[in-house]
């Protein structure tokens, strides 16, 4: 007996009738019912006079592409079907079909599964007797009629498993006919079907939507949260789309426990630092990126530019697609090239049981993005369209022009100097040279422009149970509260093509996404502290008033606004995957991919942007840079799984090479005489260049075994050796592994009987692992000496000039990661709500670092391991809950908490170490100390400091460990969060939903207040209403001075300058409407919704400052985006 | 077998003997392509110039901006002693530091400007050495490897030399090797100095006698340049005898003469001898940094009488300042150093007159003059090499040294009156040891102003600098701390041996 779909049966005789598969009421799924409803409106067609049967299901798929599934027999020809329809719903004419024939048929969403009557069982008697030793053959498929291979078949009373092939059939032996067969697959709903003497039972699973069963991508093949050992964060298409953002990676900030997302700027490309479980590094100059993934193909960037260091920010960032350091803004995120909309979901993989297998490379956490794939069934159109508006919601309230005179003329009054319009001590542009009626609002001029977003994407996906395919197309333009020209476009195109042969056996899949973007930038940063009275941007003619700054010899703060900066990036990243079932159980699979990444930046200086006084006449100035990368990798596998005893093995065994190679390059142009020629590198009078380069490769084998008992005790065990080309010769190899356990108590007898009713799952598990890492950058164990500085090194005596360009050290190796876990995972109320609670404990030892040197060795760092030992240990709790599920109301919630803390271990000799007056062993690394503010001192107006040594000075001494000696600083502050996370709920009434998403971080934050006011610049009003004025007066803000001095210098070295800044922000807010099929049907669409979402609504926070998140007085604040859409299907 | 099988073992086969084909060569990446090692710096003669090229060039650029040896030395010696002012005034709080001499450990120039670019340059020259130490026997021409050892030991001296007159005491780096020298401490000055002589001697006995090696041109360190830094360090050293002999040396060889105070500055003067080349094609090209500090970019002097009154107008000055002042002034006590008929002082500086009103009241600024061109053009024509060492120097070197034996007074006079006599300035009326030592320190603030911070090295060797600074309204309150500058911060906490000078 054979299965298939509609295919002809081979040819020759048999037995007469036969049986297709049996499906009993029980193993329907009432929730498939009333999805296949909508099916019944497809009419059928059909005019036939004693047609096989087969012939005619065929004709009826054809016209409704519907599948039909049933068991055939070689005789079942026999069965001729006459019916005459005229565009009958399909119901209807299945009825007819079927009348009279001894099948029964059921309708699971798109699939016709059709069953025999009984009348032709064969006959059972002799089962009867031999009660346990009935063979059962069936088959396993999924709504889409696609069949499951290696879906898990076990018997309730032996506890016997088979798997089924890559048909999806399986064959299990020495059943009791009243024996239970338990039927699963990952990511699809367990059915628990009673034999009741039948030896065919054949299944229809379901996806699993509830969190415990859904599918979740891993390392290499998908889990779900049920059997996982190891800890996997996930965010799935639906969280991403509600957000009006254009970085896949803002869509993650506050929705995974462990995982901290911070934007470094405020423009849309920019740098992200992405931190998962806390700081590793004793040294802030390697970055915490974790490996990126996208359908397989690792987003590997070499930063042979060197790493972008933020103000605000304890850790490097790459610099990323940008690594000619073009751009004002640190660099642009290679995210920023994936178009959000063709991402299916993003896993955040953690610990090490789930990262093992990437060994090295994910030793900072792996992301997973998987985008989105076509799905069997009928052709479908998506279409989104969405338009929106981005506006500052709040400014620094700063003084106007006659406050602002007040002010420095107090301030000189304070000095006793005499204000004056001659250089030197009491040099005062604004009071003399500058017009005093004069009042701009800088914040408002600079940063007071709504920005646009609108956004298209269309997909068109389907597709059959041998091919699906997804083609889509996206753009999106947007400008910021920042852009005065330009704006920043996107434009994608993604395919995904997944094809299988006729014998089920070889299968491929094959994605490409492609993205263009154009990013245009304006750089105004810094600006809004200048004098209210400060002169014109522009003169009259419209041109930089250059002649009025200069007059007051005051350096013009908007030369940059007349640059022109843009990048434009091609991006490409694809994947092929051919996967062949050898044998039962037994894959090879065999992995291609490949990304590029092709960029182009201009930035132009030109000559009207420049002082036309200056002592060199100004001549304009172009940049061109290219950035280049290429990874590719090639993955081969072979995976087995069989069941041994009673419990499934999966063994997958595979190697990996990958090479990745950035090429950067910046050609400089100079001396233009004219700026319309400025983009022609050939109208240059100089021409300068610098290439930068790098090739990393990397190689692996590696095996995973994973051994479920019982569908109870889980053991994973991974092991690797890795291989990178970052080390010297002799240190490139290492090996490293992890174990990880899951105990599913909730299925053990006796726990049963003890466990509340309430509590429907209860999981233990855990894992330990060690993993290296090679991320240090390239060639540093190698000197090099070359001329890529930037500016170059330029020739000398008719020589070209060779210098050292880093310092090299040839004996480093690889670092090493140990990392532990423990996790207690509980669902209550048949998996309404779901609990996964994790303790993870990380080591990173022998730390790989850009050891600082003192300058006088020649240069600041040298790339070396440390003896630092740093602990990064703390809690997640995931929580996700329906409260209510109703048919017209639901409500259900998720929210994550994540608290790290960080602690320096251990470091022998530190005493020597470049740390130690900066760290204390047995402290976090995230301490900073401080000096204890006592406030204003009413004398003098002078901050005031406790003395800690009382010896009568205040000193802040670098030399020497903080708190030591002469040193002051002894309040320690921890500036890592306290904790941090999200929570998100989701309502639904009707066909109306709303979901808010809030983000809130518990930490201790640079306040606004850090300066002393009184100098050429312009000051908050709450400085200038708070300070001293007269002695013996009690202030809050200090004297008013145009020459701040060491106590006022030593504030932000203190804990006046440090404050709450913990907050709670709305993040995300969206509200859709979707129509009723009735209406969408009448529109000529299958699905019609209207959706509002708005990012940043508001911020509870007690900070002292604009936004928690904007630490710089005067800096740019978060703006508000709103958008507004519609999304159809056709 | 299907098809797809066979498709699928092939590629693993494929797969596999690429595998096969060894483990270690899938992590064996290419040598990068924008760089050599340095071990292949030193295996030819082209190769090795260009590192030797690469110093000077590192020695005349810092990423576009002064470095410790093109104008900042100048600049902030010249603010810290009481030759210069820096017109931002408050505004540049970094520039005001020096002039006030309050500096703080985190004072950027003294950190990015002099320390660093130094010490950056200490680790070229230390690398050129020991590659050309370690070359092979047949990789480079014997002469080639004397030369430009000699060339890498003379800037190791020079950058040495400048270091321990700002900072004192400080660490000897010798090595390239970060472990041995990143946790050294800080060596006495006189260790310093020993280091810095025995480099120089070395140096002149690897140095040719002429200009060949800067095929004529003045710009490449040799016999000469070796002799004459050493003639100075002899002086500071108090090692009178010596300075005298390795000075004589210099001023009486034919190569060297004093022109006309106008031409003593122009590339390859025969007063020089030692020249920076400059590079027209970077910042700040045709020019000097000094030039581009000192010089405003409107000469008053040059304009017609009713012009210059429109200029000084009380109503429009203030908008025409920062055109017509440098950024960096002479101080008006300065000037009143000038002896009457000084030549020096209408050739090598220049003013701009200012309003009669307050707060100007017609006290003129004045300007360094000695490097012409302030508007510069890139691949513009350069006329001035930046000067390091001139015979000017050696002659008050040589007389300082023969007053304070005082063997030779009448020679010491004479030395004086050939730097006077080009300055159009009668012989000296001073005879005895004491007021010919007067008369040379006299001559050397008024001959080397406003270069390589003469005067504030002079201050501080000639223990004048407390009396002479303290005095000074805009320098209180006034410590004798004030003397060294404070080592970069960074270092200090890189290096817990090294310890911060005292005050900082």
């Amino acid at each position: 007996m054979e299965f298939s779909f509609h295919r002809p049966a081979a040819p020759g005789a048999g037995r007469k009738i036969l049986l297709i598969m049996r499906l009993t009421a029980i193993l329907l799924l009432t929730g498939c019912l009333h999805v296949a409803a909508s099916g019944h409106s497809q009419t059928v067609s059909l005019s036939v006079s004693g047609a096989p049967l087969e012939k005619v299901c065929e004709d009826i798929e054809a016209q409704t592409g519907y599948y039909f599934v049933y068991t055939k027999h070689k005789n079942d020809k026999s069965y001729a079907v006459s019916v005459h329809l005229n565009n009958v719903p399909l119901s209807e004419a299945l009825r007819k079909v079927f009348d009279g024939l001894p099948f029964t048929y059921q309708l699971f969403d798109k699939v016709v599964v059709v069953t025999s009557t009984g009348q032709d069982q064969p006959d059972n008697t002799a089962t009867d007797i031999l009660k346990d030793t009935l063979e059962v053959k069936g088959r396993v498929i999924n709504l889409q009629a696609e069949p499951l291979v290696n879906a898990s078949v076990t018997s309730l009373k032996t506890k016997k498993s088979v798997q089924t092939n890559a048909k999806g059939q399986y064959s299990i032996m020495g059943l009791a006919p009243d024996d239970e067969l338990i039927i699963s697959y990952v990511g699809y709903k367990t059915q628990k079907i009673k034999i009741a003497g039948r030896s065919d039972i054949s299944a229809v699973l379901e996806v699993s939507n509830d969190e415990l069963d859904k599918a979740v991508v891993q390392a290499y093949g998908t889990t779900s949260q049920r059997f996982t050992t190891g800890n996997i964060g996930v965010v799935t298409a639906e969280d991403i789309r509600k957000q009006p953002v254009t970085n896949p990676l803002l869509a993650l900030e506050g929705r995974v426990a462990g995982l901290v997302i911070t934007p470094q700027t405020g423009y849309e490309s920019g740098p992200i630092k992405v931190e998962i479980r806390g700081r590793n590094g004793v040294n802030p100059l390697f970055t915490s990126d974790p490996l990126y993934i996208i359908d397989g193909v690792p987003l590997t960037i070499l930063d042979v530019g060197g790493v972008h260091m933020s103000a605000y920010s304890s850790n490097a960032i790459s610099a990323g697609i940008d690594q000619t350091h073009i751009s004002f803004i640190g660099g642009q995120s290679p995210l920023a090239s994936i178009n959000p909309a063709d991402i299916e979901s993003i896993e955040v993989l953690k610990d090490a049981d789930a990262t093992a297998i990437y060994g090295s490379r994910g030793a900072a956490g792996v992301i997973l993005i998987t985008t989105k794939k076509g799905k069997a069934g009928k052709s479908r159109f998506d279409l989104d369209v969405s338009q929106g508006l981005s506006y500052i919601t709040r400014y620094w309230d700063m003084l106007n022009t006659p406050q602002y005179l007040q002010m420095r003329r107090e301030a000189f009054k304070n000095d006793g100097i005499t204000p004056s319009a001659a250089a030197g001590t009491g040099f005062a542009p604004d009071l003399y040279i500058w017009d005093t009626t004069r009042y701009t609002n800088w914040q408002k001029y600079l940063f007071g422009n709504a920005g646009k977003w609108t956004n298209v994407q269309g997909a068109y996906s389907g597709g059959t149970a041998q091919t699906t395919y997804r083609l889509a197309a996206g753009y999106g333009r947007t400008t910021d509260i920042s852009t005065f020209h330009g704006a920043n476009q996107k434009a994608s195109l993604a395919v995904n093509l997944n094809t299988t042969n006729v014998n089920q056996r070889f299968k491929t899949a094959f994605t490409a996404n492609f993205t263009y973007t154009d990013y245009n930038m304006n750089n105004i940063t810094g600006v809004a502290t200048l004098a209210p009275n400060a002169p014109a941007i522009y003169d009259s003619t419209g041109n930089f008033n250059y002649a009025q700054w200069d007059a007051s010899s005051t350096n013009f703060p908007f030369t940059s606004m007349g640059w022109t900066y843009e990048s434009k990036t091609n991006f490409l990243t694809s994947n092929l995957s051919l996967s062949y079932n050898i044998l039962k159980g037994l894959i090879a699979r065999a992995s291609f991919g490949y990304n590029l990444s092709m960029n182009s930046q201009v930035q132009l200086q030109p000559i009207s942007s420049q002082d036309p006084h200056a002592a060199t006449k100004p001549t304009g100035r172009a940049l061109f840079g290219t950035n280049q990368l290429h990874n590719w990798i090639i993955e081969p596998q072979l995976e087995y799984t069989s069941f041994i005893g009673r419990g499934a093995l999966d063994v997958l065994g595979g190697a990996t090479v990958q090479a990745n190679s950035t090429v950067a390059q910046t050609v400089t142009g100079g001396g233009y005489t004219d700026d319309v020629l400025l983009r022609s590198i050939s109208n240059a009078l100089t021409i300068t260049a610098i290439n930068n380069s790098g090739m990393y490769k990397y190689a692996g084998i590696f095996a995973r075994i994973n051994y479920r008992l019982d569908n109870k005790y889980i053991l994973n065990l991974n092991g690797r050796r890795d291989g990178s080309s970052r080390f010297g010769p002799g240190k490139q190899f290492g090996d490293f592994g992890s174990v990880g356990a899951a105990w599913i108590m909730s299925e053990e007898g006796w726990m049963k009987k003890v466990l509340p009713k309430a509590i429907s799952f209860v999981k233990l598990r855990g894992s330990y692992g060690i993993t290296g890492s090679d991320a240090v950058g390239d060639y540093q164990y190698l000197s090099q000496w070359g001329n890529n500085s930037s500016p170059q090194i330029s020739s000398y005596d008719g020589y070209s000039a060779l210098v050292a360009l880093i310092e090299d050290n040839p004996n480093f190796h690889w670092q090493v990661n140990k990392k532990l876990e423990g996790a207690l995972d509980l669902s209550f109320l048949e998996d309404h709500i779901n609990l996964e609670a994790a303790y993870y404990r990380n080591r990173c030892n022998n730390q790989l670092i850009g050891f600082p040197t003192p300058s006088f060795t020649g240069f600041s760092s040298v790339t070396a391991n440390s003896p630092a030992n740093v602990q990064n240990l703390g809690w997640e709790f995931q929580l996700s809950a329906r409260i209510i599920e109703k048919k017209n109301f639901s409500w259900s919630t998720n929210f994550d908490l994540s608290l790290n803390r960080n602690k320096l271990l251990g470091y022998p000799h530190i005493d020597q170490s470049p740390y130690y007056n900066t760290l204390k062993i047995g402290q976090s690394l995230d301490n900073i100390y401080l000096l204890k503010y006592t406030g204003i001192n009413p004398a003098n107006g002078h901050y005031s400091y406790y003395d800690r040594n009382h010896d009568d000075t205040i000193i802040v001494n670098d030399n020497i460990p903080r708190g030591t000696g002469n040193d002051d600083r002894f309040v320690p502050v921890n500036l890592n969060p306290k904790f941090s996370g999200g929570w998100g709920h989701q309502f639904t009434y009707k066909r109306v939903m709303l979901s808010a998403f809030f983000t809130f971080r518990k930490q201790t934050g640079n306040n606004a207040l850090g300066y002393t006011a009184g100098t050429l610049g312009n000051t908050s009003v709450w400085q200038f209403q708070h300070r001293w004025q007269s002695p013996g007066q009690e202030a809050l803000a200090p004297r008013l001075t145009t020459k701040p001095g060491y106590s006022d210098g030593l504030f932000s070295s203190s804990t006046g300058n440090w404050s709450d800044a913990s907050f709670i922000r709305l993040q995300t807010l969206n509200l859709s409407y979707t129509v009723s099929d009735k209406w969408a049907r009448k529109a000529g669409m299958s699905r019609m919704a209207f959706m509002l979402s708005a990012q940043n609504i508001f911020i509870i926070t007690s900070y002292k400052g604009i936004d928690p998140e904007v630490p710089t007085f005067g800096g740019m604040p978060p703006a508000r985006t709103i958008t507004a859409g519609l999304s159809c299907s056709f | 077998m299907s098809t797809q099988y066979k498709i699928f073992t092939t590629l693993v086969i494929v797969w596999m003997a690429v595998a096969a084909s060894g483990c270690k060569k899938l992590v064996e990446v290419p040598a990068p392509n924008t760089s050599i090692t340095l071990s292949e710096v030193f295996t030819s003669n082209a190769h090795a110039n260009s590192a030797m090229a690469g110093l000077y060039s590192k020695m005349m650029s810092n990423s576009g901006s002064l470095t410790f040896s093109n104008g900042a030395i100048s600049i902030y010696a010249g603010l810290s002693s009481d030759e210069l002012l820096n017109f931002s005034g408050t505004t540049n709080l970094m520039d005001y530091q020096f002039y006030t001499n309050q500096l703080t450990s985190a004072n950027g120039p003294v950190a990015s400007y002099l320390w660093t670019p130094a010490y950056s340059v200490v680790y070229g020259a230390n690398a050129c050495i020991e590659g050309l130490t370690a070359a092979a026997p047949d990789a480079l021409d014997d002469s080639i490897r004397n030369e430009l050892t000699g060339e890498a030991k003379f800037i190791r001296a020079f950058c040495y030399f400048y270091l321990t007159n700002l900072f004192g005491d400080v660490p000897i780096v010798l090595s390239t090797d970060f472990n041995k020298t990143s946790l050294l401490a800080k060596s006495p000055q006189a260790d310093v100095y020993k280091q810095i002589i025995s480099d120089l001697k070395d140096a002149q006995s690897l140095l040719p006698k002429d200009f060949s090696v800067g095929k004529g041109e003045r710009i490449r360190a040799n016999y000469w340049a070796a002799t004459a830094l050493l003639a100075r360090v002899y002086l500071y050293q108090k090692d009178w005898a010596d300075a005298e002999a390795q000075a004589s040396a210099v001023i009486g060889n034919s190569l060297f003469s004093l022109p006309t105070l106008a031409n003593a500055f122009l590339k390859n003067s025969s007063e020089s001898i030692l020249q920076f080349q400059e590079n027209a094609t970077v910042l700040p090209y045709n020019t000097t940094w000094e030039a581009y500090e000192f010089v405003p970019t409107f000469r008053y002097t040059t304009y017609d009488p009713i012009t210059q009154a429109s200029l000084i107008n009380p109503f429009l000055f203030p908008s025409y300042a920062a055109f017509l002042v440098a950024p960096y002034c002479l101080t008006n006590s300065f000037m009143t150093n000038f002896e009457t008929g000084d030549k020096r002082r209408s050739t090598w500086t220049d003013s701009t007159a200012t309003p009669s009103t307050a707060p100007y009241n017609s006290v003129p600024y004045y300007f360094a003059f000695k490097y012409t061109l302030k508007v510069s053009t890139l691949n513009g024509a350069i006329t001035q090499y930046y000067t390091v060492l001139r015979l000017a120097e050696q002659y008050l070197i040589r007389a300082e040294a023969r007053a304070q034996q005082g063997t030779n007074l009448t020679g010491a006079a004479s030395d004086l009156n050939a730097v006077r006599t080009r300055a159009g300035l009668a012989n000296t009326s001073a005879s005895t040891s004491t007021d010919l030592l007067t008369a040379v320190a006299h001559e050397r603030q008024v001959e080397l102003f406003a270069e390589w911070g003469h005067r504030w090295l002079d201050l501080k060797r000639t223990g004048q600098a407390s009396s002479v600074l303290s005095a000074l309204s805009y320098k209180k309150p006034w410590s004798d701390n004030w003397l060294l500058y404070p080592i970069p911060v960074l270092d200090i906490t890189d290096d817990p041996n090294l310890i911060q000078n005292t005050g900082y």
